[in-house]
């Protein structure tokens, strides 16, 4: 009796001191997302903001408003798209002190098609050019959906329209390397 | 540990396996990059990269890694030598650690030799030396962590049986799974809004990470974390024969 007790006590210690190291492993893993540390080791140094961005950044004497038009349901490559993005702003972000501030905005939200039409038209009329892209869609059938992949970056009271992908005939998404 | 590490070694060394491994894996790899004609021939692709190598090599080490580890915990269980290791000094994580390290040694050494493809390549190109040197190391880095995993999964499922061809193919499942298989979970209609997630949680898209050129704190990190959680639950598993005893 007493050895089926003791054995009892050292399953139960066993799966605790199990299910404790996966809780820290994953909790110090997951906090180093948070760190950025990378080393880059391609020659050009394409991953890295290179001396003459970062002193750009650090002149701004004003703030920059960026709006990324990439966001909400979309196929996977432009998610990863959306990330790049979204690391790359964050690096400029701290880079410049805090002077860019930047926004995902999900040009498709607005339900009423009339207004996701003039929406979707007045995003055209400022430069950026949109892409096809093949979504499922909650149905469970696919459906063809308008994407901006392209951000409007607003200085001194100054648009710029920024397209992130070059050409639109078939959407080549491999194209992370356009910053 | 180191007593157990050396002996695994030389147990890959005297007995055919340690040859064998590296010497299929390389040969598998050189004749589809340089002899085989095709989609993966390097001299008919026309770019000096060895994106073939980094390609193919993850689905070879899906089968030899486990080849290497099946045997670690299996056979010491059929055999019952096992219990001659745990009547030592050792706990159980030196154990595994020592199996461990052998394993990976032994796929560092099928690697290292691929350093010729990498200074081939580098002097066939119409420019010496027109290589996307941050790319190729990165991918070096990359495979070597991919294949470090599937040796802590290949040792996890050898724990799990005394069968050491159910241990190969449990390991096998395991890995295809984590390399290939969140890629595809991602896809599945519930899990649409976590695709991001669960894509994370695999091998591939770490790995293709690393490959850019780039090494990130945050894709070690999954590596190596993996790498524990599964030993921890190696042990888990060698700490149940405790409480299996019914007296």
């Amino acid at each position: 009796m007493k050895n089926n007790q003791g054995s009892k006590n050292i399953k139960v210690k066993s799966w605790l001191q199990f299910i404790l190291t996966v809780a820290v492993v994953i909790i110090i893993a997951s906090l180093s997302s948070l760190v950025r540390i990378r080393l880059d080791l391609t020659e050009d140094r394409r991953y890295t903001l290179s001396d003459p961005t970062v002193k750009i950044l650090n002149d701004l004497r004003n703030d920059i408003y960026i709006q990324v038009y990439l966001d909400g349901e979309m196929p996977i490559p432009l998610k990863r798209l959306r990330r790049s993005v979204q690391e790359m702003l964050d690096e400029f972000r701290i880079a410049s002190g805090r002077r860019v501030d930047y926004e995902f905005i999900n040009p498709a939200a607005v339900k009423d098609v009339k207004q996701r039409e003039a929406q979707f038209q007045i995003l055209s009329d400022k430069g950026l050019s949109p892409v096809y892209a093949q979504a499922p869609d909650d149905e469970g059938g696919l459906s063809t959906k308008m994407i901006f992949p392209g951000m409007i970056i607003n200085y001194n009271g100054i648009e710029i329209p920024v397209n992130f992908l070059k050409n639109n005939q078939a959407i080549s998404y491999e194209q992370n390397i356009l910053h | 540990m180191f007593a157990i590490f050396r002996k695994e070694i030389s147990d890959f060394f005297s007995s055919f396996t340690g040859y064998i491994v590296i010497v299929v894996f390389l040969l598998f790899n050189s004749l589809f990059m340089w002899v085989f004609p095709g989609e993966w021939n390097i001299l008919e692709s026309g770019y000096a990269g060895l994106d073939t190598l980094f390609f193919l090599s993850p689905w070879v080490f899906l089968f030899l890694v486990p080849a290497v580890t099946m045997k670690t915990f299996a056979e010491e269980k059929r055999l019952g030598t096992i219990e001659l290791i745990f009547t030592r000094p050792v706990t159980e994580r030196e154990i595994i650690w020592g199996k461990y390290f052998a394993s990976v040694i032994l796929v560092l050494l099928a690697l290292l030799p691929c350093l010729i493809y990498y200074f081939s390549v580098f002097n066939l190109g119409e420019t010496p030396g027109n290589l996307d040197r941050g790319g190729t190391w990165g991918a070096f880095i990359g495979l070597f962590f991919l294949a470090a995993i599937y040796a802590s999964a290949g040792i996890f499922a050898s724990s799990l049986t005394d069968n050491q061809v159910v241990a190969f193919i449990v390991a096998v499942l395991l890995s295809f799974v984590l390399y290939s298989g969140f890629d595809s979970f991602a896809y599945l209609p519930g899990l649409k809004k976590l695709d991001e997630f669960v894509i994370n949680l695999g091998i591939n898209e770490h790995y293709k990470s690393i490959s850019r050129g780039v090494l990130d704190i945050r894709d070690i990190a999954y590596f190596l974390a993996v790498i524990v959680i599964f030993n921890e639950a190696t042990r888990l598993v060698l700490l149940s024969r405790k409480w299996k005893k019914k007296h």
